[in-house]
C-alpha cells in the first residue's frame, strides 16, 4: 500500500460585513400594548413614498383618502391593506379604482412601492464562490432526518465525494442557517420549572445542533439566524440565540450568531432575509433577498424601475425536502 | 500506511462489523484510525474487496441530476440499487463507499448513529483539546483562517497537512495515543466528579473558576456535562475572567436593606438590583448566592440557579435580572438550604458564633471584634434574611468605654432560632447610655415571617467570654411583629416623619439604622462586606443617636433578666416608635 498524502484543497474566502446591528434590540422596550403606532409610522412612510410615485403610474388620476370618495369617479388610494387572518398580514399599497353604488372599491390597479435604491455592484473577482442557504433543520423533531444534515455537512466540510466534489465544496465561502433549526416541543417551553426528565429532552437537540455546527464553524463562516420555532422573540426582529446554547462551535471565530431579518455584505454584495416571517422594512434594495422555511425551493430575478436586480430565494425547509440552496 | 498497518485495521473493521454490528462509516473509520477521510473511503474498498461478501455496502452519490432545472444531488444507496440510481444522474456522479454493516437498518438515520456517538464523545472532550471533531482535520479543504477561542486565548485550529511521513507511524501510535489520553481525562472527569460528590447538593458555585464544576444549573447539568473548562470558556467571551472577591463586596450596603424588611425576594426593587449586578458579572451572583444570608431557602437558591442558568442563557451583558418572579417564594419556604462551606476558608477571620445546626453563619461579628480598634467605635447589627427555619439576627453594640465608663460592656444580640426551639428567657444586661452620641448604631431588624413567632430577648456568656444577649423566636404572636415593622420601615425608609421629629439624637438613627440593616446584610456575605461594614461603621456621624438608648427606655420600664422579659422586648420596640 502506498503512503497516503493528504492533499486538501484550499476554502475560498470573501469579505464579510454584518449590518445586523440595525436589528439589534439593545435596551429598547416596548411598553404599550398596542401597536397601533408601528403601523401608523409605516403607513405614513410608505404612503409619502406611493405619493411620489403616482403621478409617474398614472398622471392623470388624482389620488384622494377613502372618506373622500365620490361614486363612479376614478381615483388613486392609499392605504394599508390587510389580510383579515391571523396575525394580519399587511401592505401598503396604492389603488386605483372607483367607488361602485354598493360603498365598495373597485380596485383597476395596484401599486406597491416598488424597491429602494441599490448600490452599484462591480463584481470583483471573476471566481466562483457560492453561499449555502439551508433553514427549517428542526432537530429534535421526530420526523426530521439526522443522516441527511449529516450529509450535507459533510459535503460542505469537503468530507463526501471525490476530489472534484471537494472542490467545488471548496467554493462555498459561507453557509446561512435561516431559522428553524431546533424543533422542541412547545410544552416544554412554557416558563415553568423542568422536571429532570424533561430536561434532556429540552437540552439533546441543542446539543446534536452545537455538535453539526461545530463541524461547520471549523471548516467554514457560518451564519446562524433563529426562527419561528426556535427559541428566541416571537416578534421580529428577533434577536440573535444566545452563543450559550451553542457551547461548542460558539468558541469558533467562523460562528455567527445573527438577527432575524440578517443583513450581511459578502464580497460586496448584499443579502437580505428572513427566516419566514414577515419583513416590510426595506431602505436599501438588496441584491439577494432569501426567505426561509418555505414550502418548496423557487427563485427569481427581479428587476426594479430603477435598473435594480435582486434575486428573490425561497428556501424550503431541510427536514422536509432536504435542499439546499447553493447561490 | 504499510500495508501491515492496512491489514490491521480492516482486520479491526471486520470484527466491528460482523461481531459488534457496527456500522462503519468511511467517516467514522477516518476519525477512530486518525486518518483522513479520503483514505478512509479507499480503506472501505479494500475492504470491501477483500471481506464484503455476506456485508451491506452502502454507496454515496453524488452528481447533477437529469431533471431540470438540474439539482446537485447527494444519495445514499445500497449497492443493489447502486445502478438503477447511476441512472438519474446527468453524466458521471461520484460513487464512493460511504459504510459497511452487517445489514441496513429500516430507519435510515441509525446508518448514522454509530458516527454521533463518536462525535460525541469527541465533543465531549475537555475544551482545550483540539481533536478532529473540532478541527476537521481529516476533510477535503483546508481553511486556513478558522479559529478557535479556548479560555481566552484564541487557537488556530489545526489543519492537516500533506504527512505523508507522518502517516505511516500516526495511525497506530496516535490510537494507542487517543486510548492512552482517554484514561487521563476520564481520570479528570473523575476527580471533578468527586469533587463534586464532596458537596452539598445545592451549592452555585462561582462560574468562572475554570477548576470547579457548576452543579446546580439543574436545567443544563447534563448538557454540559462537566465542561468546567468549557464554560469558563464560554464565560470568557463574555465576562471577564476574574474571580476577584472584592469586586463583588463593593456592592453599596444600602443596595441590601430592603431586603430585611420581608423574608422573602419579593422586595424586587433592591434585590433586583442586586440581581442585576449579579447579571453583569456571573460570579457575583454565585458568591452572594452561596454567601448572602438572604437566601436561606434551597427553593430561592434553585430559583436563582435557574436565573442563572438563564441569565446565562440569556446576553449577559446587556440583561437585568427580573427577579419579582421568584418573590413568590416568600410563601414557599419549606426546603432547607444547605450552603457548602468548603469556601469558608476565604473568611478567615470570620468565626461561627452560632450552634453548629446548618445552615452555618459565618460570624461577622467576631470578624470584627477581632480587631481590636473597631470594635469600641462599631456596634454591628447584623441581620439574616429569616424564613421559617432559620432567623438569625446579631446585633452587636459595643459601647464606647471611654465615654461612659459605667457602661463599658457589649451587646450583642444575637437572634437564632430553629424549628420548634422556644426560648423564654430574655436578658438585656447592659445599661446603655442614651446621650452618646458618638456610637454608630445599627439596627437590623428581623422582620418575622411567621406570625406565630416574637423575638425575645435571651443572655449568656459565649465562649470568648463576652455576654451575649440574642434575641430569640418564640413562639406567640406578639406585637413585636408590629413594632418590628415600625422599626423595619423606619429603616428602610429612611427617616420618617413620626421619627425625626420626635427625638433629636435619634435623627440620624434611622439612617443609621439603615445602613447597619444594609451593612448587616451583606456582612455575612463575604469578607470584602466587611470592609463595606467597616467602612460604613466607621462614618459616624455625631449625631447620631445611640440605640442604646431604646433600650435604656426599656430598661427602666423592665430591668432586664426579670419574668417579664419579653414583654422588655416588646418595649423595646414600642419606644422607638416613641422616637
Amino acid at each position: 500500500m502506498e503512503v497516503y498524502s493528504q492533499e486538501q484543497q484550499q476554502r475560498k474566502q470573501s469579505t464579510y460585513f454584518s449590518f445586523d446591528e440595525n436589528f439589534a434590540i439593545q435596551k429598547e422596550v416596548y411598553r404599550d400594548q398596542q401597536y397601533s403606532q408601528i403601523f401608523f409610522a409605516r403607513l405614513h412612510m410608505m404612503r409619502t413614498l406611493l405619493y411620489s410615485l403616482v403621478p409617474k403610474w398614472k398622471s392623470h388620476l388624482s389620488v384622494c383618502t377613502v372618506l373622500g370618495l365620490e361614486e363612479g369617479k376614478e381615483c388613486i388610494i392609499v392605504g394599508t391593506l390587510y389580510k383579515h387572518m391571523k396575525l394580519k398580514p399587511c401592505v401598503v399599497v396604492a389603488l386605483h379604482g372607483k367607488e361602485t353604488s354598493a360603498g365598495a372599491f373597485f380596485v383597476e390597479d395596484v401599486l406597491e412601492a416598488g424597491l429602494p435604491p441599490q448600490i452599484e455592484r462591480p463584481l470583483k473577482s471573476r471566481e466562483d464562490k457560492y453561499v449555502v442557504f439551508v433553514s427549517g433543520l428542526s432537530i429534535g423533531k421526530s420526523s426530521s432526518n439526522p443522516l441527511q444534515f449529516q450529509l450535507l455537512v459533510d459535503h460542505i466540510t469537503g468530507h463526501l465525494g471525490d476530489e472534484e466534489e471537494q472542490g467545488r465544496a471548496a467554493k462555498i465561502v459561507h453557509l446561512v442557517i435561516a431559522g428553524n433549526s431546533v424543533e422542541v416541543s412547545r410544552r416544554l417551553l412554557n416558563g415553568q420549572n423542568l422536571a429532570s426528565k424533561d430536561q434532556s429532552r429540552w437540552s439533546e437537540p441543542f446539543k446534536e445542533l452545537d455538535i453539526q455546527l461545530t463541524q461547520i464553524a471549523a471548516n467554514l463562516p457560518l451564519d446562524i439566524m433563529p426562527g419561528s420555532s426556535d427559541p428566541a422573540n416571537f416578534f421580529l426582529p428577533q434577536q440573535s440565540l444566545n452563543r450559550c446554547l451553542f457551547p461548542g462551535s460558539a468558541t469558533y471565530n467562523t460562528f455567527r450568531s445573527c438577527t432575524n431579518p440578517h443583513c450581511f455584505e459578502l464580497d460586496n454584495i448584499r443579502f437580505l432575509g428572513t427566516s419566514g416571517q414577515n419583513i416590510d422594512d426595506l431602505t436599501n434594495c438588496p441584491d439577494v433577498y432569501f426567505v426561509g422555511n418555505q414550502k418548496k425551493y423557487e427563485t427569481r430575478l427581479v428587476k426594479g424601475l430603477e435598473g435594480q436586480s435582486v434575486r428573490l430565494i425561497c428556501i424550503p425547509r431541510f427536514c422536509e425536502t432536504g435542499l439546499a440552496v447553493v447561490v | 500506511m504499510s500495508q501491515i498497518e492496512t491489514l490491521g485495521i480492516l482486520d479491526e473493521i471486520q470484527a466491528l462489523v460482523s461481531d459488534k454490528l457496527q456500522v462503519v462509516s468511511y467517516k467514522w473509520l477516518s476519525r477512530n484510525f486518525l486518518v483522513p477521510s479520503n483514505v478512509a473511503k479507499r480503506l472501505l474498498v479494500e475492504f470491501v474487496k477483500k471481506h464484503g461478501s455476506g456485508l451491506e455496502v452502502v454507496f454515496s452519490l453524488s452528481g447533477w441530476l437529469k431533471n431540470s432545472p438540474s439539482n446537485y444531488h447527494i444519495q445514499l444507496v445500497t449497492g443493489p440499487k447502486l445502478s438503477e440510481a447511476k441512472q438519474e444522474y446527468d453524466g458521471n456522479c461520484t460513487v464512493h463507499v460511504y459504510s459497511v454493516q452487517a445489514c441496513i437498518p429500516k430507519d435510515p438515520a441509525a446508518l448514522w448513529n454509530a458516527e454521533f456517538i463518536q462525535a460525541e464523545e469527541l465533543f465531549k472532550q475537555p475544551a482545550t483539546v483540539d481533536n478532529c471533531l473540532r478541527d476537521n482535520r481529516f476533510c477535503g479543504i483546508s481553511t486556513s483562517f478558522v479559529k478557535r477561542n479556548v479560555d481566552g486565548t484564541t487557537a488556530r485550529v489545526a489543519t492537516a497537512q500533506p504527512n505523508r511521513v507522518g502517516i505511516s507511524g500516526l495511525s497506530k501510535h496516535a490510537s494507542a495515543l487517543t486510548n492512552a489520553t482517554l484514561p487521563s481525562q476520564q481520570n479528570k472527569v473523575q476527580q471533578s466528579s468527586s469533587k463534586l460528590a464532596q458537596q452539598p447538593p445545592i451549592v452555585i458555585k462561582d462560574i468562572c473558576r475554570k477548576n470547579k464544576i457548576i452543579r446546580n444549573f439543574s436545567v443544563f447539568a447534563d448538557f454540559y456535562n462537566i465542561q468546567s473548562d468549557y464554560i469558563g470558556g464560554v464565560h470568557d467571551l463574555t465576562a471577564k475572567p476574574s474571580s476577584d472577591k472584592e469586586k463583588i463586596t463593593s456592592l453599596p450596603p444600602n443596595k441590601k436593606k430592603g431586603q430585611n424588611d420581608k423574608g422573602s425576594l419579593g422586595n424586587g426593587g433592591s434585590l433586583a438590583n442586586f440581581w442585576d449586578r449579579a447579571s453583569t458579572k456571573p460570579k457575583t451572583f454565585t458568591v452572594t448566592a452561596d454567601n448572602s444570608g438572604s437566601i436561606q431557602n434551597s427553593k430561592d437558591a434553585q430559583v436563582c440557579a435557574h436565573k442563572a442558568a438563564e441569565h446565562e442563557y440569556s446576553d449577559i451583558d446587556a440583561e437585568e435580572v427580573n427577579f419579582r418572579k421568584t418573590s413568590n417564594n416568600g410563601g414557599n419556604r419549606k426546603r432547607r438550604v444547605v450552603f457548602d462551606y468548603s469556601d469558608e476558608d476565604e473568611y478567615d477571620d470570620a468565626v461561627n458564633l452560632t450552634s453548629p445546626d446548618p445552615p452555618k453563619r459565618k460570624s461577622f461579628l467576631d470578624s470584627e471584634q477581632n480587631s481590636k480598634t473597631l470594635v469600641p467605635d462599631k456596634p454591628i447589627l447584623i441581620l439574616d434574611k429569616p424564613n421559617k427555619d432559620e432567623v438569625k439576627v446579631k446585633e452587636e453594640r459595643t459601647t464606647n468605654a471611654e465615654s461612659n465608663g459605667s457602661l463599658g460592656e457589649e451587646i450583642s444580640l444575637v437572634s437564632k432560632s430553629t424549628n420548634g426551639k422556644n426560648s423564654s428567657s430574655v436578658k438585656l444586661e447592659s445599661q446603655l447610655p442614651e446621650t452618646d452620641l458618638n456610637k454608630k448604631d445599627k439596627v437590623t431588624d428581623c422582620a418575622p415571617n411567621s406570625p406565630k413567632r416574637r423575638k425575645v430577648l435571651k443572655t449568656r456568656i459565649d465562649d470568648r467570654g463576652r455576654e451575649v444577649t440574642e434575641v430569640v423566636w418564640e413562639g406567640e404572636e406578639t406585637k413585636v411583629k408590629k413594632t418590628e415593622s415600625d422599626m423595619t420601615n423606619k429603616a428602610g425608609n429612611g427617616t420618617t416623619n413620626a421619627n425625626t421629629t420626635t427625638v433629636t439624637n435619634t435623627n440620624s438613627r434611622p439612617a443609621a439604622a439603615k445602613k447597619s440593616l444594609a451593612v448587616g446584610t451583606t456582612a455575612p456575605s463575604n469578607p470584602g462586606g466587611k470592609a463595606g461594614n467597616k467602612k460604613a461603621g466607621n462614618a459616624k456621624d455625631p449625631k447620631q443617636g445611640n440605640i442604646l438608648s431604646f433600650f435604656k427606655k426599656s430598661l427602666e420600664s423592665a430591668p432586664p433578666g426579670s419574668g417579664d422579659a419579653p414583654i422588655c422586648a416588646i418595649t423595646l420596640f414600642d419606644s422607638i416608635q416613641l422616637f
